[in-house]
């Protein structure tokens, strides 16, 4: 009995295993067939590398080789006799090279075996990509001081770099003005590669310069100006701006005064809310640095975690707090780099008269107020 | 018995451990191993023997990267006719897809260390030997140390719209390393400010071995500004050291360097104006006939040079108004817009330039006018 039993087990027992492993035979065939179906036939041409919508590199199949090694492998552009820089590596059925940096849409590569060439490849080009445009231009209010220092350009896309004074004209309703802008190399962008800082000439604009003597401003009061950028600029995948983008503006009067926090008007919310603080600010102000330069404490001097924006062309500035406001003092702490649109910042104008206006040195200016119940 | 083998065997480890440290030679200057982080090659140049300083302005940081590169060499002229067209075919591009950043000769192996920046950002560094062949400078694995080059406006965690913060950049406009000291002139991409360092090689990461200051100057007296440094050289006069600057209003401005210390607002000495569109890119001193000469490029208008004698007897700062450019005399050079240039040696300058053509061709000068 008790071997009929143990007998009886020992089939329970085989039978349990013959379908287990009659299902991972099957498991393994599957697997099996859909490896081999997602792996791709070995490729009969040389093919590009691509990684994330950017052909990386060329692989060239072994079996298009006369020799092993890699060393009398080249690659060149089709139109150029020099070898391209770059690494082959080897792997069972292919040889991959890697250049320095990622090939170009539109144009074609040669592959040669000593002198011989084995293969070619073209790098389409990808005419479903977005075009770049023009997003802003800052300042955004439609009259500058005269004296006024910057522009911010901000694009969709990261753009090519280098020559961006080629597309960017500042005319005064007749002719293009020539030099006005601050020829810079490197180029300010910020790290995206998508905001371009561009400089009137400050040469142009401190007062007691030559410069400025003999030339003046670039900008002179009521004149109307517009500044354009033009088609044709590539972003760094080749693709052109489609049209121009313009802003007009008309010069106001020269803007020689610091930045006073006091004269700005504040719209302040009640406590147990989670309203925005709004501040009315009594000019323009630069709109990355406005970004930045701000943060709001409590009574206690620690920051209240919130959202700083800029609003009304950057005449306006809002706070809006991720928790309720309590009912306490609260301060707002200014960085003095806070700049307006003429370089004037919290501690002294752009070009200071020493002999007139005071410097001051703070590191922050603080303006308090009340959250009331 | 037990713990008396664990201790020897613990001892023999140790032993072992600490051969193993000492055998492996360190690294001069604190370098460590590996593949620094570099987002950007915007400046080069070199320090001692084969350390090759790399400003990285999107990265905000230097690197110094020991280029083993100390084989003592004569200088040869550089000749390429088309430089960005040939660089662009060596890299399977073409010459719009490209930017030369910056160049610097190795002052040791004479060989010319070109910076280039694709179009989607990617830094190269490449050079170019005495026959004229490109190549790269693989920055992996390489023995190196770094500095970071911090001087945004701090962000409270989440009080303000981070982004703008990580947006900004610190460009570096101009680097040089002397006595010890590599000096660094810096802009934003937002305030319109002017930022000096000198910090101490070999980097230590101590605040007091990175003076941090503001250098700046006043027109005829009366109109004073921060304004960023454009490029800057160092210079000896009277046996005292100085940094020749000039800015990017025009100015070039002497400073003593015994004034660079850490939060120092440092007042000029205005030596000159340059004229309109004069601001010089890149400035290097050369010698002709035995004269010393501050040899300044530009991208726009004609290189100028202006004689170290005059510099030094130029007593006094800039008050009166001058008409045209005004203060010491600049002698205009026919090379127009050139786009890069250092020192080959003490007599010859390498150069890249625009030529009228539209070309822009490498060429080592011959000892005359630049």
């Amino acid at each position: 009995m008790v071997v009929l039993t143990f007998g009886l087990q020992m089939v329970k027992t085989y039978n349990l295993k013959f379908i287990k492993n009659t299902r991972l035979y099957i498991m393994y065939g599957l697997v099996f067939f859909l490896l081999a179906a997602c792996k791709q036939s070995t490729p009969d041409k040389v093919q590009l590398v691509w990684k994330e919508g950017v052909a990386t590199g060329i692989t060239i199949p072994k079996h298009l080789l006369i020799g092993t090694g890699t060393d009398n492998l080249k690659v060149k552009l089709a139109a150029g006799n020099a070898s391209i820089l770059g690494n082959f590596t080897a792997s069972d059925e292919v040889i991959k090279f890697e250049p320095l940096i990622a090939l170009t849409p539109g144009l074609s590569y040669n592959i040669f075996e000593g002198d011989k060439e084995i293969g070619n490849v073209m790098v389409p080009v990808d005419n479903l990509e977005k075009r770049p445009q023009v997003t802003a231009i800052y300042p955004q209010v439609d009259t500058l001081p005269e004296n006024a220092l910057k522009f911010y350009i901000q694009f969709s896309k990261p753009m090519r770099t280098g020559n961006a004074l080629d597309y960017i004209a500042l005319l005064d309703g007749k002719d293009t003005l020539k030099n006005v802008f601050l020829s810079l190399q490197p180029e300010l962008w910020d790290t995206t590669g998508k905001v371009l800082t561009l400089w009137l000439d400050p040469g142009r604009i401190k007062r007691g310069l030559v410069l400025n003597r003999q030339l003046g401003n670039p900008l002179k009061t009521k004149d109307k100006y517009t500044l354009v950028v033009s088609p044709g600029w590539k972003d760094s995948k080749g693709f052109k701006l489609t049209k121009p983008y313009t802003k007009q503006f008309v010069a106001g009067p020269r803007d020689n005064e610091v930045p006073d926090i006091n004269k700005w008007k504040f719209d302040v919310p009640v406590a147990g809310s989670k309203s925005t603080l709004m501040i009315e600010l009594n000019k323009p102000l630069d709109h990355f640095l406005l970004l930045e330069c701000l943060i709001v404490l409590d009574a206690k001097g620690k920051a209240v975690n919130g959202y700083v924006s800029a609003g009304y062309n950057d005449r306006e500035l809002q706070f809006s707090p991720h928790e309720a406001w309590t009912a306490q003092r609260y301060t707002l702490r200014v960085n003095a780099k806070l700049e307006d649109l003429a370089g004037n910042n919290l501690n002294r104008v752009f070009d200071r008269d020493i002999t007139k206006e005071v410097k001051k040195d703070n590191q922050y200016y603080y303006r308090g107020f009340e959250i009331k119940p | 018995m037990k713990k008396t083998y664990l201790f020897v065997a613990a001892a023999m480890a140790g032993v072992l451990l600490f051969a193993g440290v000492s055998l492996k030679p360190t690294a001069p200057y604190g370098f460590i191993k590996g593949t620094p982080q570099i987002k950007s090659i915007t400046s080069l140049t070199f320090g001692p023997t084969g350390v090759l300083f790399i400003g990285d302005s999107q990265g905000a940081a230097i690197f110094a990267v020991d280029t083993k590169d100390t084989q003592k060499a004569d200088a040869k002229a550089y000749d390429v006719q088309g430089i960005d067209a040939k660089i662009a075919e060596s890299l399977g591009t073409t010459k719009e897809s490209i930017n030369i950043t910056d160049i610097a000769v190795n002052p040791v192996s004479k060989k010319l260390y070109i910076a280039v920046k694709n179009t989607d950002g990617t830094p190269l560094l490449l050079t170019l030997n005495s026959n004229n062949q490109i190549q790269n400078v693989s920055l992996k694995n390489v023995e190196f140390s770094t500095v970071a080059l911090n001087d945004a406006p701090p962000a409270p965690a989440d009080a303000t719209d981070r982004n703008a913060n990580q947006k900004r950049v610190s460009s570096i406009s101009d680097m040089e390393y002397a006595d010890g000291k590599l000096m660094v002139s810096g802009l934003s991409n937002k305030e319109f400010s002017s930022s000096f360092r000198a910090i101490n090689f070999p980097f230590t990461g101590k605040q007091e071995d990175e003076a941090s200051l503001e250098m700046y100057h006043t027109s005829h007296g009366r109109y004073e500004t921060t304004s960023p440094i454009r490029t800057f050289s160092t210079t000896t006069i009277d046996g005292k050291k100085y940094v020749v600057a000039s800015y990017t209003c025009t100015p070039l401005v002497l400073f003593a360097m015994d004034e660079l210390k850490p939060g120092a607002h440092v007042k000029g000495r205005t030596i000159a104006e340059m004229g309109n569109m004069n601001t010089p890119s890149d400035m290097i001193w050369l010698k002709e006939n035995g004269q010393n000469y501050l040899v300044m490029a530009n991208t726009a208008r004609p290189a100028v040079k202006v004689s170290y004698d005059d510099i030094k007897n130029f007593q006094g700062s800039l008050t009166q108004p001058v008409p045209g450019s005004g203060g010491t005399n600049f002698t205009k050079l026919p090379y127009e817009k050139i786009l890069q240039i250092d020192k080959l040696d003490d007599n010859r300058a390498v150069v890249i330039q625009r030529k009228a053509n539209g070309s822009v061709d490498l060429w080592t000068s011959d000892g005359k006018n630049i």
